[in-house]
C-alpha cells in the first residue's frame, strides 16, 4: 500500500473524501486507510477530467433590477414569462494539470430551429497565470490575452453538496456588472479553476451564483475517471484583441450607454 | 530570501509581494502559524483545507492542506489581523484568530468537532440543501424537506434534525427553548412563538434559521458567549410573496365625452387572477399591450400555432375568415379592437382571468364580453372609370349599430411526463348585433344624374359559437424524434333578421323618371357551420442536423342554410321563392406532405412538397320540397411546393428568405348562388362554379446590426403571384345598375421591397431611423366583359427623428410621403396620381412643480391631381399632468383633443378602377380632466418605451 502511485493515491484520497458525503459512517475507516498513503500525496495536484456544467439565466429577475424598469413593470414581467421552462444552456471544462478550457458544449438539435450560438472559449493556464479569453459581448468578437486577475475571495460558513461532493461558499463582487457571485468549491478536487472563469479557490468551483440566482452554474456531471490526452482548445481564436482593462472599459461604457437608452445590456453583453 | 521563496511555492507569489510590501512599510516582522488538526477521539485530520484569512473580511490570503499527521503551516505571514479556519468534510469548519504583530503561532492541537451524522445525512445527502454554520449553530434551507400538502410549520419542523417540538407546541433547537419565531425578519402576531408555527403553511417557507440573537452579527468569527433562548426566523419563498397591480382611470369632458378604465390584478407562482374594464365614448380604447400582459399573465404569448402542421415549426395552413358578425374572433383581437378614429363609438369592455400553474398542470379561463356601439355619418364620393363613360356616386349614409359578445376560453394542459403533452382548448362565444343603415345615393352617368336611391335596412344577429381541441405532444428518447396530433371540432349558428326597405328612381338623360324600383322585404336566414379537423405531424432525425417531417391535415367544413325572403306587398308578406334558398355544402380537404430539414449551428434550410385535394359538394333549393335547383361536386388537387432558408451563422446579421405556394378556398358567401340586394344599385351574386385560389409567395428578409455603434439596417422584400385569382365580374347595366359576381380571374401580381436604417447622431440623445417602403400591384378584373388591368405603384418614403436630451424631454418627429400612381387600360385618361404627406410632432416635456406636458400634432395633407384637389388635416392633442398623493399613487390630467377642430374621418382611395373620398362626422374637439389611481403608483415618463 505505501509503494502505490502518486496519482493512484491522489484518486484515493478524492475517492474517499467523496465517500464520505456519500457514506458518512464509513469516515473513521477512510481516515485509517489514509494513513496507509504515501506522505506525497498532499504536495502533488495532478488532477485532469472534464466537468459539465448547466447554465441558467433569470431574465425575469435581471430586468427587474435595472434602474429604469418601475415595480409595476418588474411584476408584469414576473406575471407574464415567469414561469416559462429554462433549460439553460450546457458548458464543458475541460482540465489537465494547471491548464482548463471552458466552452459551450456542442449539442444535437432539437430537429425544429438552430440559433447560432455566441462564441465563449475561456482559456486559463494557473502556472503560467496566463489567460485567454474569446467571448462575443455588444455584438464583437473579443480576445482577451492577459494575466490572470487575483480574484478575492471571503471564505463563507456554509456547505452543501453539488454532484456529490462536498462544497464551500466563497464570495467575490465583480464592481463592472454590479454583481455580488457565489462560488462552491470543492477540496476534493485540487484544482484552482471552475467555470465562467472563475478560480483561485482551494479546489475546483462546481457552482457560481451570480446576485442570488440571477445566473447560476451548476456542475451537471463530473467526470474524473476518462483521460484528458490533450485539453481540446480550438485552434482558432480570432477576435478583436485586447487586455483586460480595455475589455472591461467597453463593458462598462456599454452597460451605461444601454442602461441610459433604457435598454437591457444583457440581452448584448453575458451577464 | 532564497529560502523563503522555495517554501512559499507558486501559489503565494502575491503574498510573496504583500511581504515584501508590508517589510518596506512597517518594520514588522513576518510570523508563522502552525498546528495540528485532530478529530476529538485524537484521529488525526489528514489533507484538510486550511485557510489564512484577513480577519476584518474574512478574505482568503492563502490557503494549504494538512499533512499526514494533520499538522500544518502558514509561513513568512506579514503581521496583521488573521483568522485561520480550517475545514473538514463532516466537521464544524473551525475559525481561530491568527493575528500576530510578529510573534510565531502554534496553536497545538486543534479539535475539530464532528456534524451530527443525521444532520449530515438528512440535510446535505437526502435533502441537498445548503448548511450555514454559524460558530457551532447550524442553519439550513428546508425548502427540499417533503411534508404532506396542508401541513404547517410545526409539522415541518418535526422533520428537522436538530428541532424537537413538544406536544404543546413550544420548540426546542440544539436542546435549547426557542423564545422568538420571526418570519422575515419580522415579528409574527406578537410574541407567541407558536402562533406562526401553527397557523403557517409549511410549504411557503424557504428557510428554517435558528440562531441566538447575540451572536447575530457574528457571521464569520468564533462565537463568543453562549445565550439560553434561541431564535427562530421563518424565511417566506419567493412565490408566497405574492404580487399585484391595479389602476383605475376616469375622464370627464365636453361634448358629452367621458372614459373610465380599470384593472386589477394578483397573483403568485402559482395562480394568477386579474380583470379589466373599460367604458368609453371617446374612440379610444385605451388598452395597450401591458394592460393585454396584466390581464392574460402568463396567457399573453401562445406559442402553438393552433396545430395546423405544415413544412414549417408553424402551421402554414389554409385558415378561413372570421365570419359575419365576427364570432369567430377570439379575445385577443377583441381586446385590441380599437375604433379607427370616424364616427362616434361608445363602447365597453371587460373580462375575468384566471390562469392556474405548477409545473405539470396548466390552467387558463377567461371570460370577455365587449359592446361596441357606433353612429357613422358618411358622406362619399366614388368615381368608376368604364370603357368610354364614367360613374360617379354621390352618397350619404347613416349606420347605426351595437354589438355585443360574450366569449370564453379554457385550457388546460397537463404533463403526463417529460415527453408527453396533453392539451385540451375549449371556446364558447355568444354574440348578438343590431344594425340600422340609412342611406341615400345619387349615381351620375359622365355628370348626367341616372338614378337616386333610398335605402333603410334593419338587421339583427345573433349566435353562438362552440370549439374544442384536444392535443397530443410527444418527444421520444431519442433526440430530435416527435411527433404531434390533435382533433378539433368547431361548431357555429348565426341567425338573422332583416328587414329591407328601398327605393330606385331611375332618370333618362332628359332628367325625366322613367322607372321606379321598390323593395320592401321582411327576411331571415339561419346558417349553421361544423368543422372538424383533424392533424397529424412526426419528425424524425435523420442525423444529427437532418430531419424529415411528414404530415397529415384533413379537414371538413360543413355548412348549411335556410335563407327566407319574403316580400311585402301592402302588408302582406308573400314568400320570393326566387331569392329564397336552402343550402348544403360540404368541403372536404386532405392534404399531405413531407419536408426535409437541415438545422445547425444558426442555418435551417427546409424543403418539401405537399399533395392536397378539395372535395367541394353542396346543393342548394328554393326550399320548396324537391326544388334541387342546383348542385356542386368538384375535385381538384394541387402540389404544394416549399422552400424556407433561416441564416443567422454570422454574428449580428440575419437572413431569411423563403418560397410557399398555399391554397385558398373560397368563402360559402362567395360559392352560393344567392342575391344579395341591400343595396338596389349594386346587386351581389354568388358563384358556385368558384375555385380554390392559389397563392404564390417569394419572401426575402435581411437585417444587420451594430451594437456598439447602435446602428441597425433592414431590407424587405416579396414578391407574390396567384392562380385562379379571387377577382369580380361586373355588369353595369345603361341605369347603372351594378351586378357583380364572384370569379377566378387573373395573376394579381405584387411585389413590394422596403428598406430601413436606424442610427444615432449621438447615443441616447438623437437618434435617426429612416426608411423607403416601395409597391407594385397589377389586379385584373372583369368589367362589362372586358378586362380591366389596374397597375398602381406606390412609394413611401419616411423619417423618423428621436430627440431625447435630457431626462425631462423628449421630441419625438416622424414624417411620412406617399405617392400613389394607379393606372387603369381600361380607361387611361382616369389615371390617378394621389399623394398622402403626413408630419407628426410628439413633445414630452417635465414643467415645473412636478407637472408634466405631453402633446402631439399630426398633420396629413392629402392631395389627387387629377381632381386637383387638396385636403390638409392637422390635429393637436395636448395634456398636463401632475402626480400627487404619497407614493405618487394618483395623477390628476387636463387634456384637449382635436384642439383645432379639425378631424372630418377623411379618407382617399383607389382601387380597381375606383377612386374614392369619404368623410364622416366624427369626435371633434374636447376638453377633458382625468383622474387616475394606481395602487403601485404612476410613473411619469417623457420617453417613450424602447423595445430593444
Amino acid at each position: 500500500m505505501v509503494v502505490m502511485g502518486i496519482n493512484m493515491c491522489i484518486h484515493n484520497v478524492i475517492q474517499m473524501k467523496n465517500k464520505q458525503i456519500r457514506m458518512y459512517t464509513s469516515l473513521k475507516l477512510s481516515i485509517v486507510a489514509l494513513f496507509l498513503c504515501s506522505s506525497f500525496v498532499v504536495d502533488a495536484q495532478v488532477v485532469e477530467g472534464m466537468i459539465t456544467f448547466n447554465r441558467k439565466t433569470d431574465w425575469v429577475s435581471i430586468n427587474a433590477k435595472l434602474p429604469y424598469v418601475s415595480s409595476e413593470e418588474a411584476d408584469r414581467r414576473r406575471l407574464t414569462s415567469g414561469n416559462w421552462e429554462n433549460k439553460g444552456t450546457n458548458y464543458e471544462l475541460s482540465f489537465k494539470g494547471d491548464k482548463s478550457v471552458y466552452q459551450t458544449k456542442k449539442e444535437e438539435s432539437s430537429g425544429t430551429y438552430s440559433w447560432r450560438k455566441s462564441k465563449f472559449i475561456l482559456v486559463r493556464d494557473y502556472g503560467k497565470k496566463t489567460k485567454k479569453d474569446l467571448r462575443e459581448d455588444a455584438g464583437v468578437d473579443m480576445l482577451i490575452e492577459d494575466k490572470i486577475e487575483k480574484t478575492r475571495w471571503k471564505i463563507l460558513n456554509e456547505i452543501k453538496e453539488v454532484e456529490g461532493y462536498l462544497c464551500m461558499k466563497a464570495e467575490t463582487k465583480d464592481t463592472i456588472k454590479g454583481q455580488t457571485i457565489h462560488a462552491w468549491f470543492t477540496d476534493a478536487i485540487p484544482f484552482s479553476g471552475g467555470p465562467e472563469g472563475f478560480g483561485g479557490l482551494p479546489g475546483m468551483i462546481l457552482e457560481i451564483n451570480i446576485n442570488d440566482g440571477d445566473a447560476v452554474t451548476v456542475a451537471t456531471k463530473v467526470d474524473l475517471e476518462t483521460p484528458i490526452e490533450k485539453l481540446p482548445i480550438p485552434k482558432k481564436m480570432k477576435g478583436k484583441k485586447m487586455d483586460q482593462e480595455k475589455y472591461n472599459s467597453i463593458i462598462e461604457k456599454f452597460i451605461a450607454e444601454s442602461i441610459e437608452g433604457r435598454k437591457n445590456p444583457f440581452w448584448r453583453i453575458r451577464y | 530570501m532564497q529560502k523563503l521563496l522555495c517554501g512559499l511555492g507558486k501559489r503565494s507569489l502575491s503574498l510573496f509581494v504583500l511581504i515584501l510590501l508590508s517589510c518596506s512599510l512597517f518594520s514588522q516582522s513576518d510570523y508563522k502559524i502552525k498546528g495540528i488538526l485532530e478529530d476529538t477521539l485524537g484521529n488525526a485530520l489528514i489533507y484538510s483545507t486550511v485557510l489564512l484569512l484577513e480577519k476584518a473580511d474574512s478574505t482568503m490570503i492563502d490557503f494549504t492542506r494538512s499533512a499526514m499527521d494533520g499538522s500544518f503551516e502558514f509561513k513568512d505571514v506579514p503581521a496583521g489581523q488573521h483568522l485561520v479556519k480550517t475545514t473538514y468534510i463532516g466537521f464544524l469548519p473551525l475559525t481561530v484568530d491568527a493575528s500576530s504583530q510578529g510573534e510565531d503561532i502554534d496553536y497545538g492541537v486543534m479539535q475539530m468537532t464532528e456534524i451530527a451524522a443525521e444532520l449530515m445525512e438528512v440535510v446535505i445527502k437526502a435533502a441537498k440543501a445548503p448548511m450555514r454554520m454559524r460558530g457551532d449553530t447550524i442553519e439550513y434551507d428546508a425548502t427540499t424537506f417533503k411534508v404532506p400538502e396542508g401541513s404547517t410549520v410545526e409539522d415541518l419542523l418535526r422533520r428537522l434534525p436538530g428541532i424537537e417540538v413538544e406536544s404543546d407546541g413550544s420548540i426546542n433547537a440544539d436542546g435549547k427553548s426557542v423564545n422568538r419565531v420571526t418570519v422575515d425578519g419580522k415579528s409574527f402576531f406578537g410574541s407567541d412563538p407558536k402562533a406562526a408555527t401553527k397557523n403557517l403553511p409549511a410549504e411557503g417557507i424557504s428557510k428554517v434559521q435558528v440562531f441566538d440573537t447575540k451572536t447575530e452579527e457574528e457571521e464569520v468569527t468564533v462565537a463568543i458567549g453562549e445565550s439560553e433562548n434561541k431564535t427562530m426566523n421563518l424565511e417566506l419563498k419567493e412565490e408566497f410573496k405574492s404580487g399585484g397591480f391595479g389602476k383605475v382611470v376616469g375622464g370627464i369632458g365636453t361634448e358629452d365625452r367621458a372614459e373610465l378604465k380599470g384593472n386589477y390584478n394578483r397573483f403568485n407562482n402559482k395562480m394568477q387572477f386579474s380583470m379589466v374594464g373599460v367604458a368609453n365614448n371617446t374612440g379610444r380604447n385605451g388598452l395597450s399591450w401591458d394592460d393585454y400582459q396584466d390581464f392574460m399573465g402568463s396567457q399573453s404569448f401562445q406559442f402553438d400555432s393552433g396545430g395546423d402542421y405544415g413544412f414549417g415549426g408553424r402551421g402554414n395552413m389554409i385558415f378561413f375568415g372570421g365570419g359575419r358578425g365576427g364570432i369567430e374572433q377570439d379575445i385577443q383581437s377583441i381586446f385590441f379592437n380599437n375604433d379607427d378614429g370616424r364616427g362616434l363609438p361608445e363602447n365597453y369592455n371587460g373580462g375575468l382571468n384566471l390562469n392556474y400553474d405548477n409545473k405539470k398542470t396548466k390552467v387558463s379561463s377567461v371570460y370577455y364580453y365587449n359592446q361596441a356601439g357606433l353612429l357613422a355619418n358618411s358622406f362619399a364620393d366614388v368615381d368608376k372609370f368604364y370603357d368610354g363613360f364614367v360613374q360617379n356616386e354621390n352618397s350619404q349614409s347613416i349606420r347605426d349599430d351595437i354589438s355585443r359578445g360574450h366569449r370564453t376560453e379554457l385550457k388546460i394542459e397537463q404533463k403526463i411526463d417529460s415527453l408527453l403533452v396533453l392539451k385540451f382548448d375549449f371556446n364558447g362565444a355568444y354574440i348578438d348585433d343590431n344594425d340600422t343603415y340609412e342611406a341615400k345615393s345619387d349615381l351620375f352617368r359622365d355628370d348626367i344624374l341616372t338614378s337616386i336611391s333610398k335605402v333603410t335596412n334593419r338587421t339583427e344577429t345573433s349566435g353562438n359559437l362552440l370549439n374544442g381541441r384536444l392535443l397530443m405532444r410527444k418527444k421520444f428518447m431519442k433526440k430530435g424524434r416527435s411527433m404531434g396530433a390533435n382533433v378539433s371540432l368547431l361548431k357555429t349558428e348565426l341567425n338573422d333578421d332583416w328587414t329591407q326597405n328601398s327605393v330606385l328612381d331611375i332618370f333618362n338623360e332628359t332628367g325625366l323618371p322613367i322607372d321606379e324600383i321598390l323593395v320592401d322585404q321582411k327576411n331571415d336566414e339561419y346558417r349553421d357551420k361544423q368543422v372538424f379537423k383533424a392533424n397529424a405531424l412526426f419528425v424524425e432525425p435523420l442525423s444529427k442536423k437532418l430531419f424529415l417531417q411528414s404530415f397529415y391535415n384533413y379537414r371538413d367544413r360543413n355548412e348549411t342554410g335556410v335563407r327566407n325572403v319574403n316580400d311585402n306587398l301592402a302588408g302582406e308578406i308573400t314568400r320570393n321563392d326566387s331569392l329564397s334558398r336552402t343550402y348544403n355544402n360540404d368541403i372536404v380537404y386532405n392534404r399531405f406532405g413531407s419536408s426535409l430539414r437541415y438545422t445547425h449551428e444558426g442555418i435551417t434550410l427546409s424543403t418539401g412538397l405537399a399533395y392536397q385535394l378539395f372535395d367541394l359538394k353542396g346543393s342548394y333549393t328554393d326550399g320548396n320540397i324537391n326544388s334541387v335547383l342546383g348542385t356542386v361536386d368538384k375535385q381538384f388537387n394541387n402540389y404544394i411546393p416549399h422552400v424556407s432558408l433561416n441564416f443567422s451563422r454570422i454574428r449580428n446579421l440575419y437572413l431569411s428568405m423563403s418560397y410557399n405556394r398555399n391554397a385558398k378556398e373560397p368563402e360559402i358567401e362567395d360559392l352560393q348562388p344567392i342575391v344579395n340586394n341591400l343595396n338596389p344599385q349594386y346587386i351581389r351574386l354568388g358563384n358556385s362554379e368558384l375555385l380554390p385560389e392559389i397563392s404564390n409567395a417569394i419572401n426575402f428578409y435581411t437585417s444587420k446590426n451594430y451594437p456598439l455603434s447602435d446602428i441597425r439596417i433592414s431590407l424587405n422584400g416579396s414578391v407574390s403571384w396567384m392562380e385562379n385569382q379571387f377577382s369580380t365580374e361586373e355588369t353595369v347595366d345603361e341605369n347603372l345598375i351594378t351586378t357583380v359576381r364572384p370569379i377566378n380571374f387573373g395573376t394579381g401580381n405584387r411585389s413590394s421591397a422596403s428598406t430601413s436604417i436606424s442610427f444615432p447622431i449621438k447615443k441616447n440623445k438623437f437618434t435617426v431611423r429612416a426608411s423607403v417602403w416601395g409597391n407594385l400591384n397589377k389586379g385584373q378584373s372583369l368589367v362589362n366583359g372586358q378586362e380591366n388591368n389596374t397597375t398602381r405603384i406606390n412609394y413611401r418614403p419616411s423619417i423618423r427623428l428621436n430627440i431625447t436630451p435630457s431626462e425631462d424631454l423628449s421630441l419625438y418627429v416622424n414624417a411620412s410621403y406617399n405617392n400613389s400612381k394607379t393606372s387603369y387600360d381600361l380607361n387611361d385618361s382616369q389615371n390617378q396620381k394621389t399623394e398622402d404627406t403626413k408630419l407628426g410632432l410628439e413633445f414630452n416635456s417635465k414643467l415645473v412643480g412636478g407637472v408634466y406636458l405631453n402633446s402631439s400634432f399630426n398633420v396629413t395633407m392629402y392631395r389627387n391631381e387629377r381632381f386637383n384637389q387638396e385636403q390638409n388635416i392637422p390635429i393637436l392633442n395636448a395634456s398636463i399632468y401632475r402626480k400627487f398623493m404619497p407614493g405618487d399613487k394618483a395623477e390628476i390630467r387636463f387634456a384637449v383633443y382635436d384642439a383645432f377642430k379639425k378631424n372630418i374621418g377623411f379618407s382617399q382611395n383607389a382601387y380597381g378602377y375606383a377612386v374614392s373620398q369619404r368623410t364622416t362626422d366624427s369626435i371633434s374637439r374636447y376638453f377633458m380632466v382625468s383622474l387616475t389611481y394606481n395602487i403601485r403608483g404612476m410613473k411619469s415618463d417623457v420617453r417613450k418605451k424602447s423595445w430593444w
